[in-house]
């Protein structure tokens, strides 16, 4: 009888135990979070052609809130928690053809070059819930499969092409971004509604709806979201291709599916002047994007890395609705007796990202971005450019690091400053304090502005801890 | 600048092992210091494949100690690092091919491997003496001339000054050669006229037929700062595939 290798199972773990307590900067100083996390991940193999991972984050939030006698016998409306999980697949490698994997389950697939602002990755909705952990992204379930087959041209030991890869995604399932509290602002706060106004007939619905609250009338907003129906059709779908050409890291790609920010598609206002009352709804734009991206080290040039990111969105005519019909008096009102507006015309724009990193010294590093398009902004009319940059400094043989980051809008001048002292004292161990501060904290500075606005949130100051295991 | 060549140049005496059949070290001193770098370089660094698992730690003078333990696996100019500990590098790998390009994977990246500014070498690793192409292979006698300074009973000290036009980092080495085992087993990097940094190599131990040095110790003379890497595990000459030193291979964790 011949004997059969037993495939042996290999298993693989880590983790943490993370603290976050963070205070806005306002009067009183409220408690904007505090939070404690258990995050635990385990990866298994089993043989060469089986892998799985599990990942798995318990986020107890801190956020009491009974409002009811009731709620004061349940357990998790006084002690609330979350869980969250960025991985739970698994993977079989090497299907049919060497280099050919397919992955299905829970996962997050970012694609791209620049650092944390990627137009070309649109597969997983950001999370742009807390602005420290910016770029995030939210795990979906999703169908990979991947075909990166070893071969090269030129020298083996130096070739000139390599490091080919296709990639081919499905998404069944659309899932929007998460948004942080003070989001819903953009859709509730007249004011804020004038400044995002993307259409004259927005614009003067806004300033109608000001105007009513100047005059001493209770507005109130209902907002609803219409995602996509759950069908194939309504699938998103990416490709992507890579290699790696005289040293530079390139790919192109294509992504079919919806934007991951709402837009206020419909507006229905009933009530009368003393009680305005706006139903909204909030729908998802279908688009298709095309991606283009490149990274590389220029020796030339002291080993400062350069890169850059293209993606170009294709979209269909997208109308707003505004509905007046239901209020009094409305037909003295012009900003309620308004057809379908065309809000954008069918067509495409481009986001782009060019950024550069350098590190002089071993305890310095630099790293700045032009940005062309923000993450929440959409169409051709609508995007603005940013400069992101920011530095470490290093001390202490890496015990203390001085970490300072900007992002300051180009249109409008207003800024992100976000310095922080990071002590890692021990291994595993790690302490940081520091500030998220937004432009419109400072008197004197604009607060209609990008990040003057009350929608970016409140500034905040935070300390946070982590033992990693 | 100089940061990166003291990687290198640390890096090409840790490597440590060396090849069984000894040289007659009077010999070749007769033939000249440089034949002896030469024959000492071909003795560290001549072999196809290595692969390691180090410990390393890092201790500041009267402080505390951190530790880092990673695996090496590297073919020629071809390098991959995997980090098993401590936690917040755990399951972080870096590759590198030549000098210019290198990734880096992590769960954080959101299985990307991304490449990343090869200046981005200059960094230390976990705030040690040693940066990261110090597992790396480098001839000191390619940009380094070597003089005979003085012989002991049981060592040669050779000094080493930079060729013209050579890309050296420092301008002045001292090597202690052990007549026993002829191999480097101690180097001063000299610098404004005093030695800046010490390297010591102790608990030498035979590999089947390869000489090695278990445990190398890097002291920053001003500070008293030092950094230790403990080989904990080490298998040289092992066929290593080419498709180990690819994106794929970082990102699947092959």
């Amino acid at each position: 009888m011949p004997t059969v290798a037993q495939a042996q199972l290999e298993l693989d773990w880590r983790g943490y135990i993370d603290t976050d307590l963070r205070f806005a900067i306002e009067k009183d100083v409220p408690l904007e979070r505090s939070e404690s996390t258990l995050y635990g991940r385990i990866g298994g193999k089993y043989g060469p052609n089986l892998a799985a991972v599990a990942d798995v984050r318990l986020t107890f939030v801190e956020r009491p809130a009974p409002q009811k006698f009731a709620g004061l016998t349940d357990r998790q409306a006084l002690d609330a928690f979350r869980w969250e999980s960025d991985a739970l697949y698994v993977e079989l490698r090497d299907l049919v053809l060497d280099g050919l994997d397919l992955r299905m389950g829970r996962q997050r697939i970012a694609w791209g070059s620049a650092d944390r602002f990627n137009p070309t990755s649109n597969l997983n909705a950001l999370d742009v819930e807390d602005p420290l952990l910016f770029g995030e992204t939210l795990a979906n379930e999703m169908l990979t499969l991947r075909y990166r087959p070893y071969f090269w041209f030129g020298d083996e030991d130096d070739p000139w092409f390599q490091e080919f890869s296709l990639e081919a995604v499905l998404v069944p399932i659309f899932k929007p971004a998460q948004l942080p509290e003070s989001g819903s602002l953009g859709f509730t706060d007249s004011d804020e509604a004038v400044r995002l106004a993307t259409t004259r007939q927005l614009k003067a619905l806004a300033v109608q709806q000001k105007d009513f609250a100047d005059a001493g009338a209770l507005l109130s907003y209902d907002v609803d979201i219409d995602l996509p129906d759950r069908n194939i059709v309504n699938s998103q779908v990416g490709v992507r291709m890579g290699w790696n050409l005289l040293g530079v890291d390139m790919s192109i790609s294509y992504f079919r599916g919806y934007e991951d920010f709402p837009r206020a598609e419909k507006a229905i206002v009933t009530g009368d002047p003393t009680d305005v009352r706006t139903n909204l709804h909030l729908t998802y734009p279908r688009v298709q994007v095309l991606g283009a991206d490149m990274a590389t080290s220029l020796g030339w040039l002291d080993g400062v890395g350069l890169w850059a990111e293209v993606g170009v969105t294709f979209h269909d005519d997208l109308y707003v609705v505004i509905e007046g019909s239901g209020f009094t008096g409305y037909e003295g009102i012009e900003a309620l007796n308004t057809p379908p507006v065309q809000e954008h015309e069918a067509g495409q724009f481009v986001k782009a990202v060019v950024g550069m990193d350098y590190t002089p010294l071993p305890w310095w590093y630099l790293n700045v971005q032009y940005i062309h398009g923000f993450i929440d902004e959409f169409g051709a009319g609508n995007l603005d450019d940013y400069i992101v940059g920011g530095m470490d400094f290093k001390l202490a043989h890496d015990k203390l690091t001085i970490r300072l980051f900007s992002i300051i809008s180009l249109t409008d001048t207003s800024f992100v400053l976000f310095p922080q002292l990071i002590i890692k004292p021990f291994s595993g161990g790690e302490f940081s304090v520091g500030a998220f501060l937004y432009s419109g904290l400072f008197d004197g500075l604009d607060k209609d502005t990008k990040f003057g606005s009350p929608v970016v949130g409140a500034s905040t100051v935070f300390t946070r801890a982590r033992f990693s295991f | 600048m100089r940061a990166t060549m003291l990687a290198l140049i640390t890096s090409c005496l840790m490597a440590g092992p060396a090849l069984a059949d000894k040289p007659d070290v009077g010999a070749l001193l007769k033939s000249g210091a440089q034949t002896l770098l030469v024959t000492l370089d071909a003795r560290h660094n001549d072999y196809p494949t290595q692969k390691y698992k180090f410990r390393m730690s890092v201790k500041s003078k009267g402080g505390t100690a951190r530790s880092m333990v990673f695996r090496v696996w590297q073919k020629g100019d071809k390098r991959l690092v995997r980090f098993l500990s401590p936690g917040e590098v755990k399951g972080m790998s870096v590759l590198s091919k030549g000098a210019d390009k290198m990734w880096v994977y992590s769960t954080e990246t959101g299985g990307k491997a991304r490449l990343v500014a090869s200046s981005a070498r200059r960094q230390a690793l976990l705030g040690s003496d040693l940066g990261f192409d110090d597992m790396s292979q480098v001839d000191l006698n390619t940009s380094y001339a070597a003089t005979l300074e003085k012989q002991t009973a049981t060592h040669i000290w050779l000094v080493l000054k930079p060729k013209p036009g050579a890309d050296a980092a420092w301008p002045k080495l001292r090597l202690g050669v052990s007549k026993k085992d002829v191999l480097i087993d101690s180097i001063e990097y000299w610098d404004g006229g005093k030695a800046v940094k010490v390297q010591k190599r102790t608990d030498f131990f035979m590999d089947g037929n390869v000489p090695s040095y278990r445990r190398i110790h890097v002291t920053t003379v001003a500070t008293g700062h030092s950094t230790t890497l403990d080989m904990l595990e080490q298998k040289i000459g092992e066929a290593i595939p080419n498709r180990m030193f690819t994106k794929r291979s970082l990102i699947r964790g092959d």
